[in-house]
């Protein structure tokens, strides 16, 4: 009712349109002073209202402009901004100077407020359309790459509609949601992977399962203009609580006056092609089997060594073939010793790599644009289809966005937005799964031939003559793994179903999702006065998920096979209710006043069922099961905010910028739910100064700083106790489920609420220099900033005596500080030759402070014995797990047997963040023709390299090719105390015991993550200025390949991943699905 | 500008709206979560709290198959379980007891009680079963947190009630049972155990008071008579007993069938089989334990060290997956009577007389009554010489044996100072102290988190009641 009030409102405000004031015409032409030729493209608005034109392509414009006002602003990119007074002529032709400097560039800051560059008091970095075509990525997310410092993107893996994690100066949250929040035109949308309506709650996808996406790749970077990120608590204070981990605030295309044509086309159009940019190195020299020894079935690959080996197709008796036990596993044959009677060829071995394919991605999109000076649309339509690297692996995206805006009289404007979104995925299982393709595909020994077919054929009938299905055989076996020769049965080279076989995960298992969603959004500018206007603004953000997921009868993970049908709703609305003063009030001082009022809701609903044994084979629906379960979940909470904010300018040379917020929410409890904020900023342009204002050397020099508080609420329903469904578990047994014996059961939950829960604090400094040397050809930009977070909230264990295990409390502490750097240099810029470089680099240190008394570590996710945990003194995201036994001086103890020992505690083992990372993108162009790079290098951070850590254990990794080789372990004999010299073998037991990642140390495991990879390298031509005098206006043929170089001492699959997805958790590869490497071709087209 | 006024109006209005709907915007009544109730009936509450009970502390496979490892009735054969045979048993591997007990039962039971203050049998129920929970904590652990426990933030430090000072709380527990009980014919819901029938609960509540007055038989000799008096209005028959049933369905099943279904590792004990076997042997055998791999010998245990390759595995009476788990059975109440009678100078025939009973009810229990068997085992125990401590000893060898897979078989141990006469494990791990462990270490959760839990426990030292010997 509320909401539909408001609407009944904005309608009053479109019913007032009409009547215009008196008004008179005024036409010029306008013209650079640099070649005094005419241009095209200059906004004029008049001053104080909406009322505005852009010149024609001849620099000619025609405004009908109100008596009353007097003064037209000309404005244009590169060109100094003029504001002219109207005497009594009706003609005005206005000259426009180059802006070298930049002095008067916008960008777009919190609350959608776009404010000079000069005037901030803090660094923000903008993103501009160009930069994200040239990175061609599906997500939005993937194209920050490299492209601002400090801002962090982790793809976690190359599959199509993977997720990426987003991370802007660190972390301020412990348990919260450490990415940024994604404001589009305004309004803050759901950006984060499901659940996205809950941005306090990260949602990791979990170690098993199949990769999300993360929801912020339901935008079309095509309709993006420009994407600023606002980093410091300063440039955030104004979103409030919602934005503590930072902002994407993205600005898309508008419709522009198009004096003299109708309507404008743009056409875009690539083509993309994936392979697999790195796999584990595999061994192929040893068969499948145990002790030297080949053994049909066996889950290791420790056998013989194959070149000593022949190929038999005898039976083992020496019998005929076709009673061989196993015929149907191994194709080729039994491998068996060169001296064997029966042997024949020599042994063949497969590389299972051959699993993966090319990927293709095709992405297109149509824009059409227009306008007049009173009205201006845009609408495009895109479609983006991949097909990922693994079989059956898709993502499709289609977009259709909407936007328009109107003048209505001197004094409004109303626009609006709206954007609807079809995204569908087809997810294949990962990780740490009998099911994940990347299991089963490196577990498998090189002699086996996964390709010969996942799947017995039918050839099993009845006694009365019926045909059964696959299906139906594998059920009449009862399901036993271990049973054999089935038709219909999954060929696996375990001789079973211990691991699916990746074929058949990629062609029976399917998970399928498909989300739809509208944004939109509208907005009324009110130009009340010559100063004084409101502006409200109203946005919502709607999206359903359909989880379709999948398991034939026959897979490991469900063996007789599983149903899930799973739907989300995800509401966010947000309104804006803003008023701003911009006053000379006196020679030198301009005051300008923002007051503002902000309301938002978030809603989240689930419900989940799911059915294990399907009884009609293939046939996925709820009703084919005899055993189904079903859960919901919602999350529901409002917060609300007024904020203001002043900044006072003194010629212009000083400005002091004074910010507050007041927030509410409904997450804490009354008492404790309002909370203010404030920020205080200065920034003085000391090249103002008279003695330094117009040299040439330094004609722009900034320095800032700035000191911000920022709060962040609970996450929802924290501030009581509620009763659930009792998990009745014994950490040995799956235990019991509810409904029990046709009991419906609850239990008093183990979490306590707290309704003292107070908002998380951040205290955030920021300072710096900007500088700008000869002409604007060099640029240098530094920041250092300091986040403090206080009072974060997490579930801190307590006695089980308390009849609690845990309770919700303000208790940790996190310091995060770093450096920032941004250079710019254009060596060449001329005529023909132009040349760019900007280098972002920036170095994050954080610290663990405190997490709640007597608690010293806490899981943020992985696995046990490699976790990533929060632990007091060390960074966030300590890798945590075994190291060898050391003495006080760090040297590893050896055993009497000449083997290091284990340690028995887990200890840190390694940070997961980089020590620093740099970005270094660089344009260079000749006439038409441009080659663009991007550079990203990442030095330090850590990652659990849980695959090779397995594989050493079954024997599949390059890495146990020494097998059998003696080393002398460097170390201090524990019981002698003297250096070892014992030599000893690398056998089998030793990679099978504390010398695997799997079972034994963690530590030979942690490996250095860092890369240097060519990101992104684009050639294109411009053929504009060939086709001038055609129709056609604008042709650009492009060439892009990323990640065409990688660099890295990692061993495993590209170092950018994460097994969690876009979780605070990272550092985690275990069977990680791979990374990608790209070439594209495409082209954007203007008409 | 009369246009001007009316936008200004608009302009007012609308801000009116904005700003005067932000109080009831942040209404903070919708923090409370759809999906999860505030309040609960305690028609929810029991069968929660019941079927944990007997799937984590009563039959626990924490509880029940580590302390039946300890007096031989299992073998552990593999991985932890192993480790538990050879007296490996740290703080941390309590934890989910531990946890699952006091933050999930005994606030629960706290809960019902308090809700129940007009409702006899629920009040009743409740009681016993706290009493009991309290009863299984103490026994394992001596000294535990009581009285300034589920006091949620209000108190994170709960200190820890001398022994003596629980056994009271659980008799005034059992005690307020017994008035309620007796008090009321109403039936109420929820009730997994007696389908909410108080009269049912009398008995087991009266069955109760006499074990939990037996447990201080090393402290005060009066126990024994105080425990026979208990007995009148206890069980009377097997129809009686208190037992959970689990069914044979995905998510019901038996604890300790869900353990050999998923875990394996465990295996009949040779010197428990050793025992039935020489006992005829026993008919219970055939139930209590599956058949091996040997075809040879179907029916044998794992020695110690024995990785138990062809080792009986647990058998159909407690590990099927229907099969119950026991809070107390008539034959419990029948082998009181007979320790009672036989401690308080009760003529021997009559023990005897009652020990052939109680040896008659389990098998009853179990369902292999032999008639013949009995008739044979009557005439056995009657021999002259089975009299005074050999008596005594064949009293609690069946009760041994009749208690199979139940951790009161292993209160009886301590109490009794093995009078059934295990010997150790003679291999056991490095570390371990002479002897079969006698209590279990406090949890790494509560010495973490709580600064009263005392530091200075290792299994090998005595609770209370288990005083030892001059």
């Amino acid at each position: 009712m509320r909401k539909f009030t408001i609407f009944l409102a904005f309608l009053f405000f479109v019913g007032l349109q009409g009547v215009f004031a008196q008004t008179r015409v005024v036409s010029g032409t306008v013209t650079s002073s640099e070649d005094k030729a005419p241009i095209p493209g200059v906004t004029i608005v008049v001053k104080s209202t909406t009322i505005g034109t852009t010149t024609n392509v001849d620099g000619k414009y025609v405004l009908s402009v109100p008596t009353k006002y007097n003064i037209l602003i000309f404005s244009y990119v590169g060109m100094k901004t003029k504001e002219v007074t109207l005497g009594e002529s009706n003609t005005l032709d206005v000259v426009l100077d180059p802006d070298i400097m930049n002095m008067d560039e916008i960008v777009v800051t919190a609350i959608g407020i776009p404010r000079e560059t000069k005037a901030l008091s803090y660094s923000v970095q903008e993103v501009g359309s160009e930069d994200i075509q040239k990175a061609a990525r599906t997500d939005i997310v993937n194209s920050l790459t490299g492209k601002a410092a400090d801002v962090q993107v982790i793809s976690s893996s190359g599959m199509a509609g993977g997720a990426s994690y987003l991370q802007i100066r660190g972390v301020q949250s412990i348990t919260g949601n450490n990415q940024p929040l994604f404001v589009v035109d305004g309004v803050p949308i759901a950006g984060s992977e499901t659940g996205g309506a809950n941005p306090n709650v990260a949602q990791g996808q979990g170690v098993d399962g199949v990769g999300f996406s993360n929801r912020a790749v339901d935008l079309n970077p095509d309709d993006i203009e420009s994407v600023n990120i606002l980093k410091g608590g300063a440039a955030t204070a104004l979103y409030g609580l919602r934005a503590a981990s930072g902002a994407v605030v993205i600005t898309t295309k508008k419709g522009k006056a198009t004096t003299g044509k109708k309507i404008a086309v743009n056409f875009g159009s690539y083509v993309q092609f994936d392979q697999v940019s790195r796999l584990p190195a595999r061994q192929q020299e040893f068969g499948q089997g145990s002790g030297g020894n080949w053994i049909s079935g066996n889950k290791f690959s420790w056998g013989p060594k194959l070149d000593t080996c022949r190929m038999s197709k005898t039976n083992t008796d020496g019998g005929d073939w076709a009673n061989y036990q196993w015929k149907d596993f191994d194709v080729d044959g039994r491998i068996v010793g060169q001296s064997d009677p029966n042997a024949q060829g020599s042994v063949t071995t497969y590389d299972p790599y051959d699993f993966f394919q090319t990927g293709v991605t095709t992405n297109n999109t149509l824009a059409l644009s227009g306008g007049s000076d009173v009205a201006n649309f845009y609408f495009s339509f895109s479609d983006n289809q991949q097909k990922g690297i693994v079989p059956n692996n898709k993502f499709r995206r289609n977009t259709f966005k909407l936007s328009g805006e109107t003048k209505l009289s001197d004094h409004f404007k109303i626009s609006g937005s709206a954007n609807y979104i079809i995204t569908a995925g087809d997810r294949i299982q990962q990780g740490s799964n009998t099911s994940g393709v990347m299991l089963g595909l490196l577990r498998t020994p090189p002699t086996f031939n996964n390709a010969a077919g996942y799947q017995f054929s039918s050839n099993y009938t009845l006694p009365d003559g019926t045909l059964l299905s696959d299906w139906q055989n594998f059920q009449l076996s009862g399901g036993d793994p271990t049973a054999t020769g089935l038709s219909g049965d999954q060929r696996g080279y375990r001789h079973g179903i211990y691991y699916d076989n990746p074929y058949w995960t990629a062609n029976m298992n399917k998970y399928h999702d498909q989300v739809n969603r509208l944004i939109g959004a509208a907005q009324v500018d009110y130009y009340a006065t010559k100063w004084l206007n409101f502006t409200y603004r109203i946005g919502i953000d709607w999206y359903d998920r359909k989880i379709n997921d999948d398991l034939a009868i026959g897979s490991s993970t469900q063996p007789t096979g599983w149903a899930k049908r799973g739907h989300e709703l995800s509401k966010i609305f947000n309104s804006d209710l803003i008023m701003t003063i911009d006053k000379d009030f006196a020679k030198d001082f301009n005051i300008k006043f923002i007051l503002g009022q902000n309301m938002s809701e978030n809603y989240f609903s689930s419900l989940n069922a799911q059915a294990n044994g399907i009884v009609i084979p293939e046939y996925y629906n709820l009703n084919n099961t005899a055993n189904i379960s079903a859960q919901e979940q919602t999350t529901n909470y409002r917060r609300a905010g007024i904020y203001g904010d002043a900044t006072l300018s003194w010629k212009s040379m000083l400005y002091l910028t004074v910010t507050g917020r007041n927030d509410w929410t409904t997450t804490l409890a009354e008492g404790h739910n309002s909370f203010f904020y404030p920020s205080v900023g200065l920034g003085w342009i000391f090249t103002q100064l008279p003695g330094l204002k117009d040299n040439k050397v330094l004609p722009y020099g900034k320095v800032r700083i700035s000191y911000a508080i920022l709060a962040k609420d609970a996450p929802p329903y924290n501030t009581k106790t509620y009763f659930v469904a009792p998990g009745v578990l014994d950490g040995w047994t799956t235990g019991l489920t509810w409904p029990f014996e046709g009991n419906n059961g609850f239990t008093l939950n183990d979490l306590a609420g707290n309704e003292k829960l107070k908002p998380e604090k951040t205290k955030s400094l920021e300072t710096g220099i900007d500088l700008k040397f000869i002409q604007n050809r060099i640029g240098l930009s530094y920041t250092f900033f300091r986040n403090e977070g206080t009072d974060l909230i997490m579930p801190v264990p307590i006695a089980a005596s308390t009849g609690f295990t845990s309770v919700e409390l303000n208790a940790a502490s996190i310091l995060t500080w770093g450096h920032e750097i941004t250079l710019d240099v254009i060596p060449i810029k001329s005529k023909n030759w132009e040349w760019d470089i900007t280098v972002n680099f920036a170095k994050i240190n954080n610290k663990v402070e405190a997490l709640a008394p007597g608690i010293n570590r806490l899981f943020l996710g992985g696995f046990t014995g490699s976790e990533i945990d929060a632990v007091v003194g060390q960074p966030y995201r300590t890798i945590y797990g075994y190291d060898w036994k050391k003495d006080e001086n760090g040297n590893v103890l050896i055993g009497d047997d000449g083997y290091p020992i284990m340690s028995d505690n887990e200890s840190a083992l390694g940070n997961v963040d980089p020590d620093w990372t740099m970005g270094i993108g660089s344009n260079l162009r000749w006439q038409d023709l441009s080659l663009y790079f991007l550079i990203d290098i990442k030095v330090g951070g850590k990652m659990w390299d849980g695959t090779r850590g397995a594989l050493d254990y079954f024997g599949t990794s390059a890495g146990t090719l020494n097998r059998g080789d003696s080393v002398v372990f460097s170390g201090i004999v524990e019981s002698t105390g003297q250096a070892n010299t014992q030599k000893v073998a690398l056998t089998q037991d030793w990679y099978q015991g504390v010398g695997s990642g799997f079972v034994g140390c963690t530590a030979p495991y942690i490996e250095d993550a860092g890369w240097v990879r060519l990101r992104t390298l684009t050639l294109s031509y411009d053929f504009t200025r060939l086709l001038h005098k055609t129709f056609i206006k604008g042709l650009t043929v492009y060439f892009t390949g990323t990640n065409l170089v990688l660099i890295s001492n990692y061993k495993g699959i590209d170092p950018e991943t994460n097994l969690l997805g876009s979780d605070n958790a990272q550092g985690v590869d275990y069977f990680n699905m791979p990374g990608t490497r790209s070439y594209t071709v495409g082209l954007t087209l203007a008409l | 500008m009369k246009n001007i006024k009316f936008k200004l109006i608009g302009v007012l209005i609308l801000v009116a709206l904005v700003v005067g709907s932000c109080k009831k915007w942040i209404n903070t009544d919708i923090n409370t979560s759809p999906d999860s109730p505030i309040d609960v009936p305690m028609s929810s509450l029991l069968p929660a709290v019941e079927a944990n009970l007997a799937y984590n502390t009563i039959g626990g496979n924490d509880y029940t198959r580590v302390t039946t490892q300890w007096i031989q009735q299992f073998m552990g054969i593999a991985r932890q379980s192993q480790g538990e045979s050879n007296y490996i048993w740290h703080d941390g591997d309590v934890d989910n007891v531990w946890n699952t007990t006091y933050a999930f039962s005994m606030t629960d039971l706290k809960t019902l009680i308090s809700k129940s203050t007009d409702d006899p049998t629920y009040r009743g129920i409740a009681d016993v079963l706290l009493a009991d929970a309290l009863g299984h904590t103490t026994d394992i652990w001596g000294d535990i947190p009581y009285s300034q426990a589920f006091q949620g933030v209000n108190n994170l430090s709960p200190s820890f009630d001398t022994q003596d000072t629980v056994y009271n709380y659980i008799y005034k527990l059992l005690d307020e049972a017994i008035a309620k009980l007796a008090s009321t014919t109403t039936v109420v819901r929820g009730d997994l155990i007696y389908n909410g029938d108080p009269a049912l609960w009398l008995k087991a509540a009266n069955a109760m008071k006499a074990r939990y007055l037996l447990h201080l038989s090393k402290q005060d000799p009066g126990s024994y008579a105080k425990a026979l008096a208990a007995l009148s209005g206890c069980l009377a028959s097997n129809a009686d007993n208190m037992q959970l049933v689990f069914l044979n369905q995905q998510g019901s099943q038996n604890p300790l069938y869900q353990f050999m279904n998923q875990r394996g590792d465990i295996a009949m004990h040779q010197v428990f089989m050793d025992t039935l076997k020489g006992r005829g042997p026993d008919p219970r055998m055939y139930v209590y334990a599956s058949p091996g791999a040997d075809t040879s010998d179907l029916y044998q245990g794992a020695g110690w060290g024995s990785t138990g390759e062809n080792a009986s595995p647990p058998g159909p009476a407690v590990a099927s997956p229907a099969a119950p788990v026991y809070f107390i059975t008539y034959a419990e109440c029948l082998f009181i009577k007979t320790e009672c009678e036989f401690a308080t100078g009760v003529a021997e025939s009559q023990v005897k007389a009652d020990l052939v009973a109680a040896v008659g009810a389990s098998m009853d229990q179990f369902g292999v009554y032999d008639a013949t068997y009995m008739t044979f085992y009557d005439a056995a125990i009657q021999q002259p010489y089975v009299t005074g401590p050999v008596l005594f000893h064949e009293i609690m060898m069946q009760k041994w044996i009749a208690l199979y897979n139940q951790g009161e078989a292993y209160v009886d141990w301590r109490r009794t100072e093995n009078a059934i006469g295990l010997s150790p494990n003679p291999n056991p791990a490095t570390g371990s102290k002479p002897g079969i462990p006698r209590r279990f270490p406090y949890s790494l959760g509560e010495k973490s988190y709580n600064s009263n839990t005392p530091t200075d426990v290792d299994i090998w030292q005595r609770v209370w009641w288990d005083k030892a010997p001059k």
